[in-house]
């Protein structure tokens, strides 16, 4: 089997133009997967589609198929977004095989997320397999790549510190940032617009550090409520909203808005009556909901956005190094395994190929002795039969037992052509 | 003997800045205690130097002199950086405070040292005008590295700067809060101070007969002080939290009261009678 992943994320792009090719909404998955499936038919796939990531996994039984190449996968995300190919040219990765099986499981352990250990990454990853199985993009490959990556994160979760501390991106930002801007939270009001999982750590931690005061805005009104009694807060209509950009000491926006919908004049607008008035706005949304010049109207406000967020994510994994040596460790063994499973199923198809063509043969020969040796009783026939089927078995053995070891080496796909050829195999 | 102990104070206090300044640009963990020695090293030699001149004038610090004044005045500065720097390890503060510290210190050796005769006759009016001063301008001084302080984290929040970022500072919140306390701490210690001076003149005509409200210095230092006080009534009617614009309002107001004052006091070496207590070199 291949496997592939084409990504981009915080490290090769902008949040300006991950934003333009995010999956935000089921319309946009939608698409994607059909275009995809247009584009790359015979292939598995699953896109993973996050605030600071877009990752695009294929597999294929077909070895005859190659990769799909970068630029090919460019070209496909342009008919997607609409958007202008040559912007993405250098923006994105691919890794195949065994180095995509590593990325997988170093995404889905958060070794490769702007905050080291954060455990959103693995609920997102899972989310997004769960939505390919709905488009029916998955097949037996990629369902054991994901699975395989979930047990691995769960594993490192739980024999590593990585998850200690301030692990959520949220928290990270409102931490460093807000603590910047405010000695004390307790007198401060804050607004959340948007009730997604973002929202909701954001939530926990300002819960955790003292908020007393805050409102959750959401199109979706039963969300905000719901959202708003988990942590204590309030919630009020949608249409309040540009009240609260005026009165909210701190903002958080995480809703999955196709773009920047919180322009400056309407934030502008907000705080015309006080503009003295000091605002951290942290936009944590992928696409952004604040334009990029609000943080320009005026002194007093803050804003920040995901990218702003790297370098006070590098202290968090300096201060990690022992734990993700050992996390990478286990991502190791845990890829190698896999891979070697992976390979031993690309092996089967051609075991029982084989096995099926020696029988055949075996049966044959067994059909023609029969007819010549009519005369002899039922059990010495029986005795006969089994005596060809040990042998064969006997004659198999040797093969198959090369075949899955040298499944498990890296030179295997060479090994089994030979095979084919020697035996007359096809797939 | 006391050229050796200027030598001694203002050499610990300027190692001591620059082990600061490398402190910013590579934080080697044995650079704090050893600035910190360097800082504790001076403030004993400050200390030491400041008790044998009282000893030698059979006078306070405080009072002898404006020479005296201003050393005092340095040594409170010094040991308010000190119990900061306890407090806050990680952050080199010594980068704003050392520099106005070796100010001051320099800013003394301009002035006579020997006592004012004056002093003597009435000694506890002028202590009190005297210490009132001395941390009515140790808050002034505060409130200005405070709002610079608060300018730095502005700047860095707002742009990024990488190098800044270094500079771990307290939040805008809390700097503008003791910006605030400062100005609020300084401006009736310095109404006492002005208070007592103008008291201290009024009814003793006969020992201080130059002294006159009219007289440039005794007018300069009364705009400056009605100036900060302006300040401090525009800080107690706006909301705290009004951040940049209240920083740099008090660094204006707060630098020209410190620029008038020691400007004044200079300038007085050449005009007015040394008979008067500002009376200069």
């Amino acid at each position: 089997m291949k496997v592939s992943v084409t990504y981009c994320n915080h490290e090769t792009t902008s949040v300006s133009l991950r934003e333009k090719i995010a999956f935000a909404s089921d319309d946009d998955f939608a698409r994607g997967y059909e275009i995809i499936r247009s584009q790359f038919p015979n292939h598995e796939c699953v896109i993973v589609s996050t605030c600071n990531r877009i990752e695009f996994y294929l597999a294929t039984d077909q070895q005859e198929i190659t990769c799909p190449s970068v630029d090919d996968f460019v070209k496909t995300i342009s008919l997607i977004h609409d958007v202008s190919p040559e912007d993405y040219q250098t923006a994105f990765r691919q890794q195949c095989d065994d180095h995509c099986l590593l990325h997988l499981f170093e995404v889905a352990s958060s070794l490769d997320s702007m905050v080291l250990g954060e455990d959103q990454i693995v609920h997102q990853v899972k989310a997004s397999y769960l939505k390919a199985q709905n488009y029916m993009a998955v097949g037996t490959g990629l369902h054991h790549l994901f699975q395989s990556a979930l047990n691995v994160a769960s594993t490192v979760r739980k024999k590593t510190r990585l998850s200690e501390g301030k692990t959520s991106i949220a928290s990270v930002a409102v931490g460093e940032f807000g603590r910047s801007i405010f000695a004390d939270y307790t007198d401060k009001q804050v607004l959340v617009i948007g009730a997604g999982e973002m929202a909701e750590e954001a939530l926990n931690y300002l819960r955790d550090a003292g908020v007393r005061n805050t409102i959750v805005i959401n199109r979706t009104y039963e969300k905000a409520i719901k959202l708003a009694e988990t942590f204590g807060g309030t919630t009020a209509p949608f249409e309040d909203l540009d009240k609260y950009l005026a009165s909210a000491d701190i903002i958080i926006a995480a809703t999955g808005a196709p773009s920047a919908w919180l322009t400056a004049e309407r934030v502008s607008l907000a705080r015309k009556a006080n503009r003295t008035k000091t605002q951290f706005i942290l936009d944590l949304g992928a696409p952004r909901d604040f334009a990029d010049d609000v943080g320009r109207l005026d002194d007093n406000l803050f804003l920040y956005n995901i990218d702003d967020l790297e370098e006070v994510c590098q202290k968090n994994r300096e201060l990690r190094v022992k734990e993700v040596a050992k996390a990478r460790k286990m991502i190791e063994d845990a890829a190698a395994k896999c891979l070697a499973q992976l390979r031993q199923r690309n092996a089967a198809p051609v075991i029982a190929n084989l096995r099926t063509r020696w029988e055949q043969i075996g049966k044959s020969e067994y059909d023609r002795l029969t007819s010549k040796l009519s005369h002899l009783p039922a059990e010495d026939l029986k005795q006969v039969e089994i005596a060809v089927d040990r042998i064969i078995n006997k004659l198999l053995h040797t093969p198959i037992e090369a075949i899955r070891k040298q499944s498990l080496e890296e030179s295997h796909e060479s090994f089994v052509d030979t095979l084919k050829r020697l035996f007359h195999l096809t797939d | 003997m006391w050229h050796v102990s200027m030598v001694c104070i203002i050499s610990s206090y300027a190692v001591s800045l620059l082990l600061e300044t490398m402190r910013l640009l590579r934080n080697a963990t044995w650079m704090y205690p050893l600035s910190l020695l360097m800082t504790a090293a001076g403030l004993l030699a400050h200390t030491i130097y400041l008790a044998s001149r009282s000893s030698q004038v059979s006078l306070p610090p405080l009072v002898a002199s404006s020479y005296d004044w201003f050393l005092v005045l340095a040594w409170v500065m010094v040991v308010g950086y000190v119990s900061i720097s306890l407090v806050y390890r990680k952050t080199p503060y010594g980068i704003l405070f050392l520099p106005l510290i070796l100010l001051l210190v320099s800013v003394s050796l301009l002035f006579q040292s020997s006592p004012q005769p004056v002093v003597r006759d009435f000694r506890v009016l002028t202590m009190v005008h005297t210490a009132s001063l001395v941390f009515a301008f140790a808050g002034v001084l505060s409130a200005i590295v405070l709002a610079v302080m608060y300018l730095l984290q502005h700047y860095r929040l707002r742009s990024g700067n990488a190098f800044l970022k270094r500079f771990h500072l307290p939040s805008l919140e809390q700097l503008s809060r003791w910006n605030r306390g400062a100005v609020i701490i300084a401006v009736p210690l310095l109404t006492v101070g002005v208070g007592s001076g103008i008291l201290l003149g009024l009814r003793h005509p006969e020992k201080l007969p130059h002294f006159s409200l009219f007289d440039p210095l005794i007018a300069g230092y009364l705009i400056s002080f009605a100036i900060m006080l302006g300040l401090f009534i525009r800080l107690l009617t706006t909301p705290s939290g009004t951040g940049k614009h209240m920083a740099w309002m008090t660094i204006w107001v707060c630098g020209f009261l410190l620029l008038s004052v020691v400007g004044l006091q200079i300038l007085s070496g050449a005009n007015v009678s040394s008979n008067n207590w500002h009376g200069g070199s």
